[in-house]
């Protein structure tokens, strides 16, 4: 009886090794790195002719900060998100001519002031799931009541709340939530998976928003020094005016449960405005 | 045609669930959605000795409304049917709109009350001219409250429960689960349609969440009080009633961030309980009003529930009330294994 006790207790520890290592892989001032470069086109609808000129992309750096341990192997996280001024971008579309040093100076300091203050307060907290799945804590129910309001203080009271520092923070946090969701939630799906073979096919969905996505393991290789698997995924979301297309490649690093890079390309139709857009994301850890 | 019927299948428990409660919940992921291989996937076969019948209202009351006294179903079953179904203009393409329409409507009610309901209300009516407003706001409140009293009503399930087969009927959806064969069917009974899930021949399915939920915590001890056995449907029931407070992190259905008072009151016969156990922690059932999480015993673990009402906020404007009672309990015997066999007449959903 003894033996047989000894034996369920030696499986027991050996089926939850993975976990247990994984659990002390990370500590308090561990740093994550991501760079996310997404871009958009819009084209069709009634638009002024500037909002179909190409865009430049937009580049954003995520700093994931480990700060303290669960002890069910998540941890927990602290994101500040950079969004470097995009100098180059600005100063290439200033004209020239007479004193245009001079004017060119104060359109781009004013500019970049302009650009610090939406930046600031980017940052939040986020659980860093066993599997590698980044997940921010968004609470985005109103926090105060406009019963009985005049629209003027209705007005006023939305003005005041979107210059806080709280609904900046709140405003990185569901950028953050977006850009993360789908490669969180193919991460997600490979923890639960027994094993993990090139061709092999399965749907996820996702309990929060009933998303749905189709994906097939399309094979292994090396991707910025890691051996990843890759992950190809496809899903389509239709909304009452809305529909909208999405093909993505996960780089999943299943020894370190990471994700280690996403990029995805989603075509989407307002079918009230006539208005389409392509936006492509690029999602890659850097450190 | 697999990927849409789980697609069409996922539509329907995601529509039902908000409105059944937990236990429609756990039983349709059972089988609607097969588990991951190698998941930690619920254990959710009923009990193997029940075969047992009995149907159930979930209830939700808003505004300081109080929940019904115990065995009150009768009344409560003739007030649900006496209401006719309220008109809408939900967006929906297509049969499959029209098919979940009642129930998009309550989901959509669900989401609306009692929080963000007037703000919505507020919002578009601050925005419309002022000859348009009291017309339009006419219309709204008249909306609201038929909207309140709809979903105060509750709505009627009827569950039956066999050899680990269940059986889960609400207004036109009719769910029959076999897991020992992999099955699902979901039948429309006003069109007398069927569609048929094959979890041995369909794409493995994962549910994930990507939300980082941060957990309800408990704000000082609750304290169970045990209160005098009563009668529900025929049956001696014994009653508990738990005081206490929960703390909320971030928002929790119905329920804003911050310290919430809540009353339980539960009934518990001494009939097993189809579902199994759960082990949650106190604070999670103790925030069912905010957003259920079981239809299981919190007290007698095992036992059927025929009677539960959690208040969140009592006795104050933003009191709710989520509450589902159970009537017509009925042991079922071999007479009755039609119940879960598709009845002749049905086509297949195209």
């Amino acid at each position: 009886m003894r033996q047989k006790h000894t034996l369920i207790a030696i499986v027991a520890v050996l089926s939850t090794c993975p976990l247990i290592a994984q659990m002390a892989t990370w500590k308090p001032g561990d740093t994550l790195i991501y760079e996310h470069v997404t871009q958009t086109q819009i084209s069709g609808g009634h638009l002024p002719p500037q909002a179909y000129a190409p865009q430049p992309p937009a580049t954003s750096s995520l700093r994931v900060t480990i700060t303290s341990l669960d002890p069910d192997g998540t941890a927990l996280t602290h994101v500040v998100i950079d969004r470097p001024f995009p100098e180059k971008e600005i100063a290439s579309k200033l004209g020239g001519g007479p004193l245009a040093a001079a004017r060119n100076n104060v359109i781009l300091s004013s500019s970049r002031k302009t650009w610090e203050e939406q930046n600031r307060y980017k940052e939040f907290d986020a659980r860093l799931t066993p599997e590698g799945a980044l997940l921010a804590a968004i609470d985005n129910t109103p926090q105060h009541t406009t019963e009985g309001m005049s629209p003027a203080q209705l007005r006023d009271q939305m003005v005041a709340e979107v210059q806080s520092p709280e609904y900046q923070a709140k405003l990185a946090a569901n950028e953050f939530d977006g850009t993360f969701r789908l490669p969180n939630a193919v991460a997600l799906s490979c923890g639960k998976r027994k094993s993990i073979a090139p061709g092999d096919f399965w749907r996820v969905t996702s309990k929060a928003d009933g998303a749905a996505y189709d994906v097939t393991v399309s094979g292994k290789q090396s991707y910025r020094g890691r051996d990843v698997i890759v992950l190809d995924s496809k899903s389509h979301a239709e909304h009452p005016n809305i529909s909208a297309d999405t093909e993505a490649t996960v780089y999943y690093d299943p020894q370190a449960h990471l994700i280690v890079g996403a990029h995805s390309v989603t075509n989407s139709d307002v079918q009230a405005t006539g208005m389409k857009s392509t936006t492509t994301s690029d999602l890659n850890l850097k450190q | 045609m697999i990927a849409a019927n789980l697609k069409n299948a996922r539509a329907g428990v995601l529509s039902m669930a908000l409105a059944l409660g937990q236990q429609c919940v756990l039983c349709f992921q059972s089988s609607a959605q097969p588990p991951a291989s190698g998941a930690q996937a619920p254990d959710v076969a009923p009990h193997p000795d029940s075969a047992i019948a009995f149907d159930q209202i979930d209830r939700l009351l808003l505004y300081g409304q109080s929940p019904p006294p115990i065995d009150s179903f009768a009344a409560d079953a003739a007030t649900i049917a006496s209401l006719q179904a309220l008109k809408t203009d939900v967006p929906g393409k297509g049969s499959r709109g029209a098919r979940t329409a009642t129930n998009i409507l309550v989901s959509s009610a669900l989401n609306l009350v009692p929080i963000a309901g007037p703000l919505i209300a507020g919002a578009a009516s601050n925005a419309m001219g002022a000859a348009e407003q009291a017309a339009n706001r006419h219309a709204w409140e008249e909306h609201h409250a038929a909207v309140a009293r709809f979903i105060s009503a509750g709505t009627l399930s009827r569950f039956a429960f066999s050899n680990s087969w269940l059986r889960c009927e609400r207004g036109h959806e009719v769910t029959i689960i076999k897991p020992d064969q992999g099955l699902t069917f979901i039948l429309d009974t006003a069109k007398k349609t069927v569609q048929t899930i094959d979890v041995r021949t369909s794409p493995e399915t994962i549910e994930v969440d990507t939300t980082a939920t941060l957990p309800p915590s408990l704000a000082g001890k609750p304290v169970t009080e045990r209160l005098p056995d009563a009668t529900i449907a025929g049956l001696t029931v014994h009653g508990y009633r738990t005081i206490g407070t929960i703390e909320l992190k971030q928002s929790l259905g119905w329920c804003n961030a911050g310290p919430h008072p809540v009353i339980q009151v539960e009934y518990v016969t001494d009939l097993p309980d189809p579902q199994p156990a759960v082990d949650l922690p106190a604070a999670q059932g103790l925030a069912d009003g905010c957003s259920p999480s079981s239809a299981a015993s919190y007290q007698k673990a095992g036992l059927l529930v025929l009677y539960r009402a959690t208040t969140t906020d009592p006795d104050t404007p933003k009191s709710v009330s989520v509450m589902f009672e159970r009537g017509n309990i009925r042991r079922l015997n071999e007479g009755d294994a039609a119940f879960f066999s598709v009845p002749e007449g049905f086509s297949k959903e195209q």
